[in-house]
């Protein structure tokens, strides 16, 4: 599980790191599976609001310039991000 | 593909994402708009700035509702986002907003037409709203994937509201099914299209195809493994995957070997698909939901409200109008294919018939539009111009040909056809005496051809309606001129 996890968010572990996680990661599956009832009401929106909705009208956009502001790195107004091996 | 499906039974399922023309994004107020300067539709949200809260646009969901009811769903009575994560800098956010279960709309179906007028039903497992995401575009030596050195980013698509409309596996479209596949993709083009929630422009990348193909050993009922085709996005492009999958499995099982679930890739100049990666699991994306966002709770009065707005299903239209105007099969087909359904109708509906509104779009504006490239209706040239110069035809303020001019100079922004034929003086010449002169000077000038007709050769006629078309510059009514001809020589 924790290679499989670390594959997907493409973080590369150490021997010593994998078994550390490995051992962490043990009591908190173990402490998940309690909760993994489904008699248990959806707590994820536990307040009673329901369809808080937006009017279809532009606001609080940025400028290109604005937006690239914080961007380590830049080129022809878009974020420059290292190359992407393994993507679509 | 003959030889595969002697052996096996092709079983299809598409994903068709459907970008909605809303006028802002589906969780931030920036504009939803193609083609403006790169990472100018943006909010901080849409970067994934830190602190920055999502909101929820109506119009994205009422557009999500109609077109699940175009698609005969039930609407959820209650539904939620959820965050589908992946690490890909398409998202700012690190997560694309979703719906797991339920989607705002599922269990539906919809009814394909094949090209023979055989009807085709697909069902419809859900319709779900969700984000799309920014465009990269790799840059390095060559401009692939695999050599980038670094890719740009730009995140004015991040957000665009998404419906992804997700098939059942279809069984039974056999020999058919890369048929099924186009009409399948051109129905839901045409649905969105009717329904206004989209601008359906596929070569925009508005409506986008993920083709499934399995194959199983005919007489099974156990579905084989599939691959999933990305991105497939004209009609014929997924006609053309879903024949070349077709093959390529069963070359694969043929020789003993297994299908690799995985995700491929349409290309388009080589014909077929090609292996990408393999597929992720739905558990890799650790979905949850999204607590930013509060449910969406339909009730019956929102439903109906909506309902009342959605225009007749374009399948229902098209067989209403192919008997109104009583075309043939392939006539009306011919016009279907030319994109002209709706200009012919609301030259129709302006006072035409519907045979002289065929003639125009589908003749001298059709071949202009095809001339500059353009499509038929952006021509300029509108369906009551269209009925002005049937008009000025049957008034014989101008014939034929003249009309064909007309429209020509319509269509070069000269004004309306009255105006035209004004501006221009192409009025037919009606002046009896002009035309008897001119018929005259044609007789006189071609003395053997007047023989000819005089012993029984009356096609020699169009010999002197030439000399007279030319004398008046081509505005004389020719069957007056033919009438004129005969008159005198008795």
């Amino acid at each position: 599980m924790v290679d499989n996890i670390a594959a997907t968010a493409h973080i590369a572990l150490t021997e010593d790191e994998r078994q550390r996680l490995t051992a962490e990661f043990d009591p908190i599956i173990d402490a998940l599976v309690v909760t993994a009832d489904e008699q248990l009401p959806v707590t994820v929106n536990p307040l009673p609001v329901n369809n808080k909705l937006r009017a279809d009208v532009v606001a609080n956009e940025l400028s290109n310039e604005q937006a690239l502001s914080a961007a380590p790195e830049s080129q022809d107004g878009q974020f420059m991000v290292p190359a992407i091996l393994d993507g679509e | 593909m003959k030889t595969a499906l002697q052996t096996y039974e092709p079983v299809l399922g598409f994903e068709v994402h459907v970008e909605l023309n809303t006028v802002t994004k589906m969780f931030s107020t920036a504009t939803n708009a193609f083609g403006d300067q790169p990472n100018s539709n943006v909010t901080a949200g849409d970067l994934g700035m830190p602190g920055t809260l999502p909101t929820i646009n109506q119009a994205g969901i009422d557009y999500g509702i109609k077109l699940g009811l175009a698609l005969n769903c039930t609407i959820a009575p209650e539904s939620r986002f959820d965050r589908k994560q992946y690490f890909y800098p398409d998202l700012g956010k690190n997560y694309q907003t979703s719906q797991l279960e339920p989607a705002i709309a599922y269990d539906g179906y919809v009814d394909v037409e094949l090209d023979d007028g055989e009807i085709f039903r697909v069902e419809i497992e859900r319709a779900h709203i969700e984000e799309d995401a920014g465009k990269l575009t790799h840059i390095g030596s060559t401009g692939r994937i695999h050599d980038a050195s670094a890719s740009l980013v730009d995140y004015n698509r991040a957000g665009v509201p998404l419906v992804e409309i997700v098939s059942r596996p279809i069984t039974g479209a056999g020999e058919r099914a890369p048929e099924l596949a186009r009409a399948y993709l051109a129905t839901i083009r045409d649905i969105v299209k009717a329904l206004n929630v989209s601008d359906a422009r596929m070569e925009r990348g508005n409506i986008r195809c993920d083709a499934n193909v399995s194959l199983m050993p005919i007489g099974s009922e156990t579905f084989g493994t599939r691959t999933e085709t990305k991105n497939v996005n004209s009609t014929r492009a997924v006609a053309a995957a879903v024949e070349s999958e077709i093959i390529r499995q069963a070359k694969v099982l043929d020789a003993g070997e297994a299908i690799t679930q995985e995700t491929r890739h349409w290309d388009e100049e080589a014909r077929s698909t090609r292996s990408g990666r393999p597929k992720s699991d739905a558990d890799d994306y650790r979905y949850f939901s999204d607590p930013d966002l509060v449910p969406i709770v339909t009730d019956e009065a929102w439903i109906e409200r909506l309902r009342a707005e959605l225009p007749e299903n374009p399948l229902q239209r098209r067989r209403r109008l192919r008997e109104e105007w009583a075309f043939s099969e392939s006539e009306f087909r011919d016009v279907v294919a030319a994109g002209v359904l709706d200009e012919i109708e609301a030259t129709v509906v302006a006072g035409a018939t519907a045979e002289a509104a065929r003639k125009w779009w589908m003749g001298e504006i059709a071949r202009i539009a095809n001339e500059k490239g353009v499509s038929p209706e952006g021509l300029g040239v509108t369906p009551a111009d269209v009925v002005e110069i049937e008009r000025l035809i049957a008034d014989k303020t101008i014939n034929d040909k003249i009309a064909r001019q007309v429209v020509g100079h319509v269509a070069e922004g000269e004004g309306r056809p009255t105006e035209v034929v004004e501006a221009r003086s192409l009025a037919v010449v009606s002046d009896e005496g002009a035309l008897t002169t001119a018929v005259d000077e044609a007789m006189a000038a071609n003395p053997d051809v007047v023989e000819r007709i005089k012993g029984g050769h009356m096609q020699a006629v169009g010999a002197l309606i030439g000399p007279v078309m030319k004398a008046t510059k081509g505005q004389a009514d020719a069957g007056r001129v033919r009438e004129i001809i005969l008159e005198k020589i008795g």
